[in-house]
């Protein structure tokens, strides 16, 4: 199954995402903000990775822009975790080179379906 | 696999939500100093943000309701498009207090929005422009009556650097009915030459028929995350081609059902404040108290040290296996390296509990800025010591005590601005929390530099009371200490804020619970200064190891006033066969702790024994024990917990010897003798 970085400030957003995706099999490494994604990113080669948008230190779309800067994200699926409130957001990730995003409030049976959608 | 029990992350959330509501508290005080800093707006929105987020995901509509209207007035501010004034932060200010008990209460499984709730929620709502409500209903738009459609894609060159794959695309299409490529071509703007490709770029386009009877919504719903990286047109197949239609719609049917699921989970998550789920909840709710957060530096020192011992006791099991005199030297220095690693390992494992004193401080902006408004007087609030660390039980229970000293401090202690001006103070009055370590114990100090305590005005009101009789001379720390006594606060004094039936006895009251002691310094015309000493954790106590009989005794420090002893002639016998003796102006009655805890073989003459004088909530007595064995520092260990509760007693403790004592509880003990002598 495929290793999945999430990175997301709300300790009970990632807690969500994360039981969800090893529930269904996946490896799965958290980070609390973008600086600490971007060095997880670094130190292992992820298969997907999903970013929230507001975090302190450093936002998500700072982070997208990050990690397509290494050589090793170039393709990387990056999911973007917004609010339906934030459609600039949504360009604004995807300039930065988001993937796609998956609109908050989400359930776990729309986290896996949207997973499943990326990474097939 | 669908069953993802969300209730697990309740707690977490609940937990994270408060500590957000903190700093948005705190971000929008200093806000209403007049700073206006973006990063202070952001951490504001991105608090009121993350809780909406969480509320909606959890299913507590209502917090997310409310949070959604205050989140978009905050993104007016962010964007600047709505300017910071006291009114508006008076309101965010209220929005936070709102929340808390909406979080409270969801914790609890209780309702949540109540009249207040919705009052301020429309308050906000009206000041929000142009906010719409509801959410327009997604558009239904009806299956139209095609047989399928055409799909003219091309690819944008940097298709493939933003993470998506055609592949992935015509895979989701096939889903929806029965895919044929038609043509794949070169989109304008390839490469002529092999040499210039850049195999990271895209250069595709292809004509697909998408033979399915489906909306045009679930085509764009494929390539919604393509905007701007594709060229996209859609148009309706001929119908003359229309295949067998049952597949597609049979198609349609199943990705719609899950959808359906959803929707009806959405519904039950939703239903939270219904009072069946209260039963469920409240188990959730008071493990939320027992939890702690520890700094993650902490448990890798408590690793490490774990590590360093088991080093130690692997040497020391080495030498034991073989052992020679002649290695004696090296035993010895294996047990001192034992006994740090112990040491360490103990303070290490009390830090765990040790939580920093700042987050009781972080409350106090706030309650002086109301305090301010309510009786118009003007504070400057300095907070030093922030980082200081307690036990988590001790800093749990401070906080009252020290809100009421604060209250006070500004209530009675600092003048009002006109006041001050008139004896020549800046109008601007200063009150400071201090917190710091000093020996074993951690102190609190909270100093105004108001008009100080009033003599004349506290021994009136002490003999109005009955405190004191009339024409005692009192000395100033006397005098201080008046407004400790049971009784002393009345309602002559109570304002609204200070005084509500809650006297400084009980603050004194809650800090000896704590092991603790309160007391006041004030010179008159230049403030007072309380101060809070608190033992650093309640594991451990500084107790005075004493003997009655062959018992030993531990009798905690703070208690003990002066140890003697007396002459045969200094004790004198009352009516009812008590015992007192004489005391620095007073008369105290003697406990015979042998007496008290039925030991054998004890000291019976007053003159052969020691009198250890204790102090408890003001009332002194003497224990008359055998002798005094020295002082130590007693771990706690619960009697309740092994045995059950023994009256006089607080607990029991291993000395060094490996014998058990037992710790006094001197409140208790103090009791005791009352109970006696009403006998």
């Amino acid at each position: 199954m495929a290793k999945i970085l999430a990175v997301d400030d709300s300790a009970s957003m990632r807690g969500m995402v994360a039981f969800t995706l090893r529930g269904a099999g996946h490896e799965v490494f958290e980070a609390e903000n973008g600086e600490l994604g971007l060095d997880a990113a670094r130190a292992t080669a992820y298969d997907l990775v999903l970013a929230d948008v507001n975090m302190p230190v450093m936002d998500g779309i700072s982070m997208v822009r990050g990690l397509r800067a290494m050589g090793a994200y170039k393709g990387v699926p990056i999911l973007m975790l917004t609010t339906e409130s934030h459609t600039e957001k949504k360009m604004e990730g995807k300039a930065a080179g988001a993937t796609g995003w998956l609109v908050k409030p989400f359930d776990p049976e729309q986290l896996l379906a949207t997973v499943k959608r990326v990474l097939g | 696999m669908s069953a993802v029990d969300l209730t697990q992350f309740h707690k977490t959330f609940f937990e994270e939500s408060h500590e957000g509501l903190d700093a948005m508290e705190s971000a929008l005080l200093a806000l209403d100093a007049g700073s206006i800093d973006t990063e202070l707006v952001h951490t504001i929105f991105r608090s009121a943000h993350s809780i909406k987020g969480g509320a909606a995901t959890f299913g507590f509509a209502d917090v997310a309701a409310f949070t959604h209207v205050a989140e978009s007035l905050l993104e007016e501010v962010r964007s600047e498009r709505r300017a910071v004034d006291p009114q508006l932060v008076d309101m965010l200010l209220r929005s936070v207090d709102c929340l808390r008990v909406m979080l409270r209460r969801s914790s609890a499984g209780q309702p949540v929005a109540d009249a207040e709730s919705d009052a301020l929620r429309a308050e906000l709502l009206r000041l929000v422009s142009g906010e719409v409500e509801a959410a327009s209903p997604p558009t239904t738009d009806t299956v139209s009556a095609v047989s399928g459609w055409k799909i003219d894609f091309s690819a944008l060159p940097h298709l493939l650097q933003t993470g998506n794959d055609p592949l992935r695309l015509f895979r989701e299409l096939q889903q929806l009915g029965r895919l044929e490529v038609v043509r794949v071509f070169l989109v304008e703007g390839t490469p002529a030459t092999l040499a210039d490709v850049d195999p990271a770029q895209c250069y595709m386009g292809w004509e697909l028929h998408l033979h399915a009877a489906v909306a045009r919504a679930d085509i764009d719903a494929v390539f919604d995350w393509l905007d701007g990286d594709c060229v996209l047109d859609v148009s309706p197949l001929p119908t003359a081609e229309a295949p067998a239609q049952d597949t597609p719609v049979q198609a349609t049917d199943t990705t719609a059902a899950p959808q359906a699921d959803v929707a009806a989970q959405a519904v039950v998550a939703g239903a939270t404040d219904t009072p069946v789920q209260v039963v469920r909840e409240t188990p959730a709710a008071s493990a939320e108290t027992s939890s702690i957060r520890v700094d993650i530096d902490k448990i890798d020192g408590l690793i490490n040290m774990m590590g360093e011992l088991v080093i130690t006791q692997s040497m020391l099991s080495e030498i034991g296996e073989n052992f020679q005199l002649s290695q004696l030297a090296i035993l010895r220095e294996g047990l001192a390296q034992l006994e740090r690693n112990t040491r360490e390992l103990q303070e290490s494992v009390m830090r765990i509990r040790m939580l920093p004193i700042g987050s009781i401080f972080n409350r106090f902006p706030r309650l002086v800025r109301d305090l301010e408004r309510k009786l118009d007087k003007r504070v400057k609030l300095e907070l030093h010591g922030e980082h200081t660390e307690l036990d988590k039980t001790v800093l749990e229970k401070i906080g009252d005590p020290l809100v009421h000293l604060v209250r006070n401090a500004i209530d009675h202690g600092l003048e009002s601005p006109s006041r001050r001006k008139a004896v020549g103070k800046s109008e601007t009055g200063t009150l400071k929390l201090n917190a710091y370590h000093e020996g074993s114990n951690i102190v609190v100090q909270i100093s105004d530099d108001g008009a100080g305590l009033n003599r004349d005005a506290i021994t009136a009101k002490a003999l109005q009371n009955g405190l004191i009789g009339a024409g005692q001379n009192l000395s100033d720390a006397e005098v201080a200490d008046l407004i400790f006594q049971p009784g002393f606060s009345t309602a002559a004094h109570a304002t609204d804020l200070s005084g509500r039936g809650v006297g400084m006895d009980v603050v004194r009251r809650n800090v000896r619970d704590l092991g603790g002691s309160v007391s006041v310094r004030s010179v008159s015309g230049k403030g007072s200064t309380f101060t809070i000493a608190l033992p650093l954790t309640l594991a451990i106590v500084d107790g005075l190891v004493t003997a009655v009989g062959g018992e030993r005794y531990i009798v905690p420090l703070i208690s003990i006033v002066e140890s003697l002893r007396l002459t045969a002639s200094a004790v004198r016998k009352v009516a009812g066969g008590g015992e007192v003796f004489h005391f620095r102006d007073a008369y105290l009655p003697i406990m015979r702790l042998h007496r008290s805890f039925a030991c054998n073989e004890a000291v019976t003459e007053v003159e052969r024994g020691i009198v250890v004088v204790v102090e408890e909530d003001g009332r002194r007595v003497g224990l008359l024990v055998d002798d005094l064995l020295g002082q130590q520092q007693a771990v706690v260990k619960s009697l309740e917990a092994h045995y059950r509760r023994v009256q006089g007693i607080s607990g029991a403790t291993i000395l060094s010897d490996g014998s058990v004592a037992l710790i006094v509880d001197v409140g208790g003990v103090v009791h005791m003798g009352r109970q006696s002598k009403v006998a």
